[in-house]
């Protein structure tokens, strides 16, 4: 629920769906369905007015601030649909930065630098975000979301601002890494065919879940019950 | 808070804020060079105020030019001055007696008079300091030749040279030098009265007549005692009326340093405005920089970072930003330290090194960083407020992180109580910084309400029918993250001093022109003796000069005030009369009728009592009796002197003093003091310069011990001294003003890309070069008028004040000086903004819009 002016606005609405670790889910709708809302809710970036959000067995809405980002260091990917690389760092810099909020500065020069090979842009390390094209600094961004080995992928339109040629294989790149990397991945997106390649697709509408369809049976273990 | 300060431990956020700020170093550096100048003003007023400390404590004996020093304010008599020359014990010693006397000089030819301080001298003083003469030796051998040595300003001023004669009572003296430096005396001292020595044996003692306020002084040499003070209380005990007062080494080395604790206080302060100005630059530059760092911090949090981290990023960057500014300040501190002595050379009794003061370098180094983390407290706050879900939503608008007041208020008071602090340590007293501190908040938010208030006044006077580029230039000033209030506080500082300073010497100069015009008095001869009355009366009306008023004036001292004696409400603490008031020597007239400066406020006159009245009534003047706590039917006992003369207050009067004419506190009717010794005073008008010289030439001649002090010369004395206060109001002025240019160009760098992209979107859409060029300009030109406006209209204010309630003068509202400063601001703010919008408008649209894509 949010507050705008004297209104109260109900964003999600009686929204419930279990999530079940190593999945693919996409989720689609269109704009002010309230599909980011709910990606922020279980990246543990904004709290429900009500109901419960449990992630292996620990409800987010009840933790606190500082062990929420302690939790999104270590185990949490993202990638944003305008990038949201650090102007003034390098790529380098940029993909390491998740890897050093842990401490683990040492071996994140290494880590960082495979990485940015695995994407491609093992030449453009030193390059700063304004240096590069688009799609390039999305590969950053994809880089940077997979560098602390995360549990959970968020990623909100990833291929949104880019174009159908430079978007494919982003997404062949989003979904080959986030196989050899085994994270459960919650995704957001406009475009059927990127949702297609989903293991389940979520269709939001005013604040509700509508559909559900899912191709592969649930696991054990529940991302987010809300 | 524990958090934070656990994040700044770790080197990844010093790491990530260097990262952070490589970038944009720029703009960073100048927004540092806001405080840079605020740093430097006070490192520069520290390290001036250390090494004058000193140099004065190593230089004391040289400013006092002896040992000890036995002063009266009135001549010693016989009896007096042999129990102090016995209390001195055998020692040598120099007699030195001070008074204004005319001097007249070439007297052979078409000579030229002046009121001068004459020092006579009958020994070997100074003991210790240096005298500098021109020749150099003029010093050594003007007591043996009998000649005078006379202030190298007065040398130049009359054209003088050694050899020349200078006439001083009825005594021809030969120059024998120029004097340019004499232990303990400071430039100033010559506006007021510029000093001629002559040997004490060769003074024409008809100068020393009743009425002349002569000062004896006698220095005492004594290298091999170590204690002198013990002689203090000994000779301050031969007279019961505290008139002889005696001053050791340390006593003058104490009365310097608090001189230089004031003086330090003062320009400390000074340079403390700049710093605040400098700060409010900083504290908005950080705020811009939030604002634009709000996504990345954003990410930044989605990526993990706590809050913690995100605030001790930028509290890294505040801190990297304070220190650079204050070590460039601190550097230009100590290099703008180099000319403060001669620039304060006239008002400062010993010669100041220049030398690197630790102390001042450091004060200034932690003044500056903690400024700026000071004026940063309030962005940083924002910082804590970022939600990490701006980074995935673009409607997460920066006015969300504002809106939590009263989290606010804690903080705004930390930055005001932070301020205080500061302003205490540079004024050395709690109160002082309070004081500064509250006057300063006031005059930023009066500042920032009236240009707030013209800035809405121009916006309804500006027609919506009038042309786009107007229209929109005028928008301008509200562009986002953009920096018009403290731009408009900043310059508008300036304007208000610069602006107040010349309203203020208008107001004060036009009061003392006011008796050039017309009929008012414009020449005063005094020290008049009884028997010379009526030959000068006749002298100035064979001169053709109307003699406008010929004064009797009896000197006489309180006594006792409503039955209390002097010395009884000294010692009363809940008596608040300056003791001052209480022993001064009063100078009072008697007659019969009231004069037109004078307006009976409460009592009756009483133009004559009968001779041999008990109690008289007198009309005492208003202030003077609010002071002394008396009202209409007190009584108070004068000691005319040395015969106790009761009265009773019988009037009250308000009394107009800014008249070239004497004026009284205390009027007694005709009938009590008539037959007392007593002196006169002669008032006049001369129409012409030459013809007041030509009066005062044969005033000389005739009555040497007769002074007289013309119109001129107090215009010239006063615009000497107006000149030197100026001097420093310019130089807070000058900062002030050199750190809201800082500011603007600041300013107008952080908003670069922001005009670039409306430049291109307006070419883009058709405008002209021309076009947007002249938008650019106008909101320069607006910018800095409603600037200077709104420290024209404070200054109005200001001076009106000053006028109303410190000289109590009629305000005169001088237009020029305003346009002069408002143009000459506009055409400064417009030139610097020009030159940070340089090449702006150069580039092809295309390549900006490929840019942004």
């Amino acid at each position: 629920m949010y507050t705008s002016g004297e209104r109260e606005l109900t964003v999600l609405d009686a929204v419930s769906f279990e999530l079940p670790v190593g999945q693919r889910c996409a989720i689609v709708g269109p704009s002010g369905s309230g599909k980011t809302t709910l990606l922020g809710l279980c990246a543990g970036l904004d709290r429900p007015t009500s109901g419960a959000l449990v992630v292996d067995g620990r409800d987010l809405a009840t933790m606190d601030e500082d062990a929420l980002s302690r939790w999104r260091a270590t185990e949490v990917g993202f990638v944003f649909q305008n990038f949201r690389l650090l102007p003034t760092l390098t790529a380098l810099e940029n993909v390491m930065v998740p890897l050093e909020l842990q401490g683990a500065a040492r071996g994140a020069r290494q880590v960082a630098t495979d990485l940015l090979d695995r994407v491609g842009l093992g030449a453009r390390m030193d390059h700063y975000p304004a240096q590069l094209s688009g799609g390039e600094q999305q590969r950053v961004a994809l880089a940077r979301a997979f560098v602390n080995s995360p549990k959970w992928l968020f990623a909100d339109e990833p291929t949104g601002n880019l174009d159908t040629e430079t978007g494919a294989p982003l997404a062949d790149l989003l979904f080959d890494l986030d196989r050899e990397r085994d994270a459960t991945l919650l995704l957001i997106t406009h475009d059927r065919e990127l949702a297609a390649r989903a293991d389940r697709v979520l269709t939001m509408r005013g604040g509700k879940l509508t559909d559900d369809s899912t191709t592969n049976p649930p696991a054990a273990r529940e991302v987010a019950t809300l | 808070m524990k958090q934070v300060l656990a994040a700044l431990r770790d080197g990844w956020t010093w790491r990530m804020a260097w990262r952070d700020a490589r970038s944009r170093r720029r703009q960073l550096a100048l927004f540092a060079a806001s405080m840079t100048l605020g740093v430097a003003a006070l490192v520069a007023v520290a390290s001036f105020a250390d090494n004058l400390r000193a140099v004065v404590a190593t230089e004391a004996k040289g400013i006092l030019g002896a040992d000890l020093r036995v002063r009266r304010n009135s001549l010693m008599d016989e009896e007096l001055r042999a129990a102090v020359y016995a209390a001195l014990g055998d020692v040598e010693s120099t007699r030195q007696l001070s008074f204004a006397s005319m001097a007249s000089f070439n007297p052979d030819g078409a000579a030229e008079t002046r009121l001068v301080q004459v020092r006579a001298l009958d020994g070997a003083y100074p003991y210790y300091g240096d005298v500098e003469t021109v020749p150099a030796d003029a010093h050594a051998t003007f007591r043996q030749s009998g000649g005078a040595l006379v202030d190298d300003g007065l040398m130049l001023q009359f054209d003088l040279e050694p050899g020349d004669t200078v006439k001083i009572g009825r005594r021809s003296y030969e120059i024998t030098g120029a004097l340019t430096k004499f232990p303990g005396q400071t430039g100033a001292n010559a506006y007021f009265g510029p000093r001629i020595y002559v040997p004490l044996e060769t003074l024409d003692e008809e100068l020393l007549s009743r009425g002349s306020r002569v000062t004896e002084a006698l220095y005492a040499h004594m290298p091999d005692e170590p204690d002198t003070a013990r002689f203090v209380e000994p000779i301050e005990n031969l007279t019961d009326d505290e008139s002889l007062r005696a001053t050791t080494i340390d006593d003058a080395e104490d009365a310097w340093s608090r001189s230089v604790e004031r003086l330090d206080a003062f320009l400390g302060l000074v340079g403390f405005v700049a710093l605040l100005l400098g700060g409010l630059g900083v504290g908005s530059a950080i705020h811009v920089h939030v604002r634009r760092s709000l996504a990345d911090l954003a990410t930044l949090r989605c990526l993990g970072a706590t809050e913690a981290r995100t605030v001790a990023l930028v509290t890294a960057q505040v801190l990297g930003l304070g220190l650079a500014a204050a070590l460039v300040g601190s550097a230009l501190g100590v290099a703008i330290q180099t000319i403060m002595p001669s620039v304060l050379a006239d008002f400062l009794p010993v010669d100041v090194p220049v030398a690197f003061a630790p102390r001042a370098v450091a004060l200034g180094l932690v003044i500056g960083v903690s400024s700026a983390l000071l004026f940063a407290l309030l962005p940083l706050a924002d910082v804590s407020r970022i939600p990490p879900l701006a980074a995935l939503r673009a409607t997460v608008d920066a006015s969300d992180l504002a809106t939590r007041r009263r989290a606010r208020a804690p903080l705004a008071i930390a930055v005001v109580l932070g301020i205080a602090g500061f302003a205490s340590i540079q004024a050395h007293s709690i109160t002082v910084g309070l004081g500064f501190t509250a006057g300063i908040a006031l005059v930023f938010v009066v500042l920032s309400l009236i240009a707030r208030g013209l800035m809405t006044l121009l916006r309804q006077l500006v027609p919506s029918s009038w042309s786009y580029v107007w229209r929109q230039a005028l928008a301008n000033l509200h562009r986002p993250y953009n920096q018009t209030t403290s731009l408009m506080v900043a310059l508008g500082l300036g304007a208000f001093l610069v602006l107040t300073m010349v309203q203020t010497e208008r107001i004060l100069l036009a009061q003392v022109d006011m008796s050039a015009v017309g009929t008012q008095p414009n020449l005063v001869m005094f020290d008049i003796q009884d028997h010379q009355r009526d030959d000068v009366a006749a002298m100035i009306e064979s001169n053709g000069l109307p003699l406008m008023d010929m004064v009797p004036i009896v000197t006489m001292r309180i006594a006792s005030v409503a039955g209390r004696s002097v010395s009884e409400l000294r010692d009363d603490e809940s008596v608040d009369t300056p003791s001052w008031q209480l022993t001064r020597e009063y100078r009072s007239t008697f007659r019969s009728e009231l004069t037109d400066t004078e307006e009976i406020v409460a009592g009756a006159w009483t133009g004559r009592v009968e001779p041999g009245t008990a109690r008289p009534p007198i009309s005492l003047e208003a202030d003077i009796a609010e002071s002394l706590g008396v009202g209409v039917g007190d009584e108070i006992v004068f000691d005319v002197q040395g015969v106790a003369i009761p009265t009773v207050i019988g009037s009250l009067r308000a009394v107009e003093w800014r008249r070239v004419q004497p004026n009284f506190f205390a009027v007694f009717p005709e009938g009590v003091l008539d037959a007392a010794p007593k002196f006169h005073v002669a008032v006049t008008r001369a129409d012409s310069r030459d013809a007041s010289a030509l009066l005062q030439r044969e005033a000389v001649r005739r009555f040497p011990n007769v002074s007289s002090i013309d119109l001129a010369t107090i215009l010239e004395v006063a615009d000497e001294i107006l000149g030197r206060v100026a001097f420093v109001i310019r130089f807070m002025a000058a900062f002030s003003i050199l750190t809201g240019l800082v500011v603007l160009a600041a300013s107008l760098i952080a908003s670069r890309d922001q005009r670039i992209e409306e430049s291109v979107l307006l070419r883009t859409l058709g405008a002209v070069r021309a076009q947007v060029t002249a938008i650019t300009r106008i909101e320069l030109v607006l910018l800095g008028l409603l600037a200077t406006g709104a420290g024209a209209v404070l200054s109005i204010a200001g001076s009106w004040a000053l006028s109303r309630f410190v000289f109590e003068t009629p305000f005169v509202l001088a237009a020029g000086p305003w346009f002069t400063a408002v143009a000459v601001l506009c055409a400064v703010t417009t030139l610097v903004g020009s030159l940070q919008t340089r090449g702006l408008h150069e580039r092809p649209p295309l390549e900006v819009l490929r840019q942004e894509a």
